[in-house]
């Protein structure tokens, strides 16, 4: 897990512009705080996985869109992941809006950063022990994959119960809010699979999103 | 098996293992509802229930864990399902007990989530109403949330006489996600439940630890549900029944009497712990912290001075009393943090004035002031009702301020302490008055604590207060209170509680008699004294009693503290001089540019030549434009723009001392709210910053708010200007809802929208007057709506 700098002032809308020592030291201090308060905690489950039917086997789910059915073409069976850094930090970044707001909203990108790294530690650790190529992380919103269904993964991987992270019954938001739910294909073949989530914005359909790359 | 045996503490009891689990290896659906089957496949409910009972246990719990409203969608599902759940326990039971099992909702309570802890004690309330009459005793297990906890426990105590047994889930640190910690939820609980434990989660061996820290917490006996270890990502757990068995031998010998397995357990790990039975003897144990408040997060032991901090009082406070009439929660959110951050252990929250309705207002305060600090709260007054509100929505262990040894007192309020298991301060006073003398104080200390134990209110939870009289009016008084405090202390368990500044009214140079009576009071046996925190001889004369009273260990946290003390000599922001060569009006726009502090001086010194308005005119707001300018060319980011406008906050204020009183430079009001069902509010937060810094009044109405909530405050405070936030698509239709409820409530109120997912396009369909892609754009528009019309 590791926050990286240049993530965080991506979050910020940071473009290049010059900054001082004031904002720099801000932001390492955010790092640090951000690293103290974050308890990541995660679930993995792995599934059988039919990909004509988008079926999770042994489960009542099919997973639905063109974008996921694309994703997960030939692959017979399916990780499904759900993590989160916790309620501290976020109660943290709640307490600084009020008493100092440019502290708030830096350790608040600083979290986006770590629950971000922290699920693609979590990928690498899976990959590390798979002697098949896994596809990169998926997630609900992520093109048209639907944000309704974030509701099987929840129930799926009790993850109330196991990590703590509950879901809005209208919103499907998650709480703690720097939690992710996504699925992880394991491919039958292929040896350079994309597995990194650097190309996430290319399925995406917010075209004019700010944090595009 | 008798439920007095389950409790009794010597007797080993064991409880049934992991149903889910069970149930999943024999074919149930991943991700579906295990309570189902208790009408779809009651054979399977009863076979595997049955099973735990032949392999020894002598509690089987029913199979309606997540059996909620909220879960099945309604109220009938829910009693036909536990209905039918409890009627399977029993006949797989033979003669064993059965438990009702009640687990968490699935939702958060708010703050946290959108669900309110009514709701919560309601969909608790179906549950025990659907299954009181056919099992022995509730079990509430797997909770997170020492809220949701409550909520249940207050819903079983009050809809059925039967046996309660509590426990939540913790990570290996102690506390549950949520933050709650081991001790809070052993300290809260055992005021309501029969007997208090620990489930899921983890292993056997990582339980341990925190075990021993729930039994140094609490009289109650203990019980233990760990987990098989931990599922890898096929679901096989990886502690065996032997291990298992060998685990538990430790939390027997701990003094755990109760003891069960949770997910993947099988009858198998029932059978081991059962043989256990037969050689094991339940270890002895004892309560080590017998004083203690709490929030849900944080514990306070009363073993040391700890100190109540007593600035939420309207009582001759002007702004708060003000602040209390307007439901101005900033103004109290800053009172909080001030005094926390001082070193208030404790917070007094008192509502008492005539214009508002206390019953109400207390308990909202309550509710705001806990979602902001973990520091445990004392509930000031005196109104039953109102206290019983407050009590019912703490979340955690609060002192109760106060009783007195008045009959009506005692009868009303101690009901009140014990029920919600708080402290409680007595004052010595009675329908007589003030007593004069110690005898008569200690004569009335006894009466209170007396009744206290008549409703099961330990010593330890009662804290005398032997009041404070002003030592100009009654020289001889002050010494009476020390010497009743001490004598009560050699005598009893209780603790003290003091408020101090009384001591030195109608004298002049007050804090010299505060400081020294504070001192005196600590000597004399003063535990809790209340008093502000922010004056800094108050926390002095504490901080130096506790090195003299070797409570601060090798003098660590005096050193600590004042390692740089400078002496008297109060240093702010304000008295620091530099001397600069570069004109006055050049330099503030640079400093508010690049957000540094000496911005506050130089406004001082313009302030000194020109009217407060030429400042703000000619200086702030132009050197605000330009960071906004700046922002929208990409000339600067984010941090830059907040760091800019704190800044410019400094300077406000700075022009805001130099006002005549009553005049306000605010340039108008704005409300600013989260959507309902959205909890995300970072960006309406930066847009509330910005704002106040451009010298408008937000009312920030927070997150999850209300269509309906959204315009009663836009009627009542007549705002002009509304900004509305939603992050996702799924929010952006209760926005929309609110911007209809409002354009058709109150025509006048123009409203601005923004958040992730909402574009120009998107805004004009949902009938905004205005997107707003950023903070810097909703205060342009402010500027537009507010300002524009009076120059015109």
């Amino acid at each position: 897990m590791k926050i990286d700098k240049s993530e965080l002032l991506r979050y910020l809308g940071y473009k290049g512009q010059e900054y001082g020592e004031n904002i720099d030291g801000e932001i390492d201090g955010a790092i640090e705080l951000c690293l103290k308060l974050i308890t990541p905690r995660s679930v993995i489950r792995k599934y059988g996985f039919d990909s004509r039917s988008m079926k999770i086997k042994g489960a009542q789910i099919s997973l639905s869109g063109e974008d996921i059915a694309r994703h997960l073409s030939d692959c017979k069976e399916v990780y499904f992941l759900g993590a989160t850094v916790g309620f501290e930090v976020e109660k943290k970044v709640a307490e600084l809006m009020k008493t100092n707001p440019l502290k708030g909203v830096l350790l608040d990108s600083a979290s986006i950063c770590a629950i971000e790294s922290y699920c693609d530690d979590l990928c690498d650790e899976l990959q590390a022990s798979s002697a098949k190529p896994l596809t990169w992380r998926f997630s609900c919103g992520y093109g048209d994959f639907p944000l309704s269904q974030q509701k099987d993964f929840v129930n799926a991987l009790e993850l109330p119960k196991r990590i703590g992270v509950f879901m809005n019954e209208e919103s499907f938001m998650l709480t703690p809010q720097k939690s992710v739910t996504a699925v992880i294909g394991v491919k039958e073949s292929g040896s350079n699979v994309e597995r990194r989530c650097d190309s996430k914005c290319s399925t995406c359909k917010n075209k004019t999103c700010v944090y595009r790359r | 098996m008798k439920v007095t045996e389950l409790f009794d503490k010597q007797s080993i009891v064991l409880l049934d293992g992991a149903l889910g689990t069970q149930f999943q290896k024999r074919g149930l659906a991943v991700g579906a509802m295990p309570e189902k089957l208790n009408t779809e496949n009651p054979d399977l409910v009863y076979a595997v229930t049955k099973e735990y009972a032949d392999a020894g246990s002598d509690v089987v719990f029913t199979n309606t864990f997540g059996a909620n409203r909220k879960k099945l969608g309604n109220v009938e599902e829910v009693d036909r399902l536990i209905k039918a759940g409890a009627q399977i326990a029993r006949k797989a039971a033979g003669d064993k007990l059965v438990a009702l099992d009640i687990g968490p909702t699935g939702a958060l309570i708010e703050p946290l989530g959108t669900m309110t802890f009514d709701t919560a004690y309601e969909l608790f309330k179906e549950q025990v109403l659907a299954g009181k009459d056919l099992v022995d005793l509730v079990v509430l297990e797997t909770m997170s949330d020492l809220y949701e906890l409550k909520a249940a426990l207050l819903a079983v105590k009050e809809n059925c006489d039967l046996p309660i047994m509590a426990s939540m889930t913790f990570d290996e640190n102690g506390r549950t996600f949520t933050g709650c910690s081991v001790e809070a939820f052993a300290i809260t609980a055992s005021a309501f439940a029969d007997a208090v434990g620990i489930n899921c989660s983890l292993s056997p061996d990582k339980i341990l630890p925190i075990m021993k820290r729930l039994i140094d917490n609490t009289d109650l006996p203990v019980f233990v549900k760990a987990n098989a270890g931990l599922p890898d990502s096929q679901m096989n757990y990886d502690v065996s029944p032997e291990e298992f068995a060998l685990s538990y031998q430790k939390f027997i010998d701990a003094g755990v009497s109760i003891l069960g397995g949770c997910c993947g357990t099988t009858p198998e790990y029932i059978r081991r712990l059962a043989l256990l039975k037969k050689t094991k003897k339940v270890g002895e144990r004892k309560r080590i912290y017998k004083t203690a408040v709490c929030s849900s997060t944080k514990v306070v032991y009363i073993d040391s001075v700890k100190v109540i901090g007593e600035r939420i009082n309207p009582t001759g406070k002007k702004a708060m009393k003000q602040a209390l009439i307007d439901k101005d929660f900033n103004y109290i959110a800053t009172q909080t943090l001030e005094q926390v951050e001082a070193g208030a252990d404790i917070l007094d929250v008192n509502a008492g004035l005539p214009q508002i309705d206390e019953t109400v207002m207390l308990a909202d305060m309550v509710k705001y002031i806990q979602s902001l600090t973990d520091a445990p709260l004392q509930i000031d007054c005196s109104k039953p009702q109102a206290i019983e509100r407050a009590l019912r929505y703490y979340n955690g262990k609060p002192i109760v301020n106060s009783v007195n040894a008045e009959e009506k007192s005692l009868s009303s309020i101690l009901p009140l302490v014990a029920k919600y298991g708080a402290s409680v301060v007595g004052l010595t006073i009675d329908e007589n008055g003030v007593p004069k003398t110690v005898e008569e104080r200690i004569r009335l200390a006894e009466k209170i604590i007396e009744r206290a134990k008549t409703y099961g209110i330990r010593e330890e939870d009662i804290y005398i207060d032997c009041l404070t009289l002003t030592v100009s009016a009654e020289p001889e008084q002050a010494m009476y209170t020390l010497k009743a405090m001490s004598a009560l202390k050699s005598k009893y368990a209780v603790k003290t509680a003091l408020g101090v500044s009384n001591i030195s009214f109608g004298l002049p140079a007050r804090q010299i008699v505060n400081t020294a009576f504070l001192t005196m009071a600590m000597y004399a046996g003063l535990d809790l004294p209340i008093l502000n925190p922010n004056i800094p001889e108050n926390m002095q004369a504490v901080d130096a009693f506790k090195v003299l009273n070797c409570q601060d260990k090798n003098c660590m946290d005096f050193t600590a503290k004042y390692a740089d003390y400078a002496g008297s000599k109060i240093i702010t922001k304000n008295s620091q001089t530099s001397q600069t060569s570069i004109s006055d009006d050049k330099d503030i726009f640079y400093c508010i540019e690049k957000g540094l502090d000496r911005a506050r001086e130089l406004t001082a010194r313009l302030l000194e030549k020109n009217s407060p308005l030429e400042v703000i005119d000619n200086y702030l707001i132009p050197a605000l434009n330009k960071v906004g300018d700046n922002y929208e060319k990409g000339k600067i980011f984010l941090p830059q723009l907040i760091a800019s406008a704190d800044c410019a906050k400094l300077c406000f204020e700075e022009v805001k001392k130099s006002l005549p009183v009553g005049e306000e430079s605010d340039k108008g009001k704005i409300a600013l709210a989260t959507v309902k069902g959205d909890v995300h509010d970072i960006g309406k937060n930066i847009v509330k910053t910005v704002l106040e810094n451009y010298g408008f009044k937000v009312i920030d109405l927070g997150k999850n708010v209300s269509p309906e909530s959204v315009v009663e405050n836009v009627e009542k405070y007549n705002i002009k200007l509304c900004g509305l936030s939603a992050l996702m698509t799924t929010t952006v239709e209760n926005m929309k809802e609110t911007i209809r409820l409002l354009k058709e409530k109150c025509p006048y109120c123009k409203v601005m929208v923004g958040g992730a997912v909402l574009t120009e396009d998107y805004a004009n369909q949902i009938g905004a007057d205005k997107y707003c892609k950023d903070a810097n754009q909703s205060a342009k528009y402010a500027i537009s709506v507010l300002c524009q019309s009076d120059k015109d």
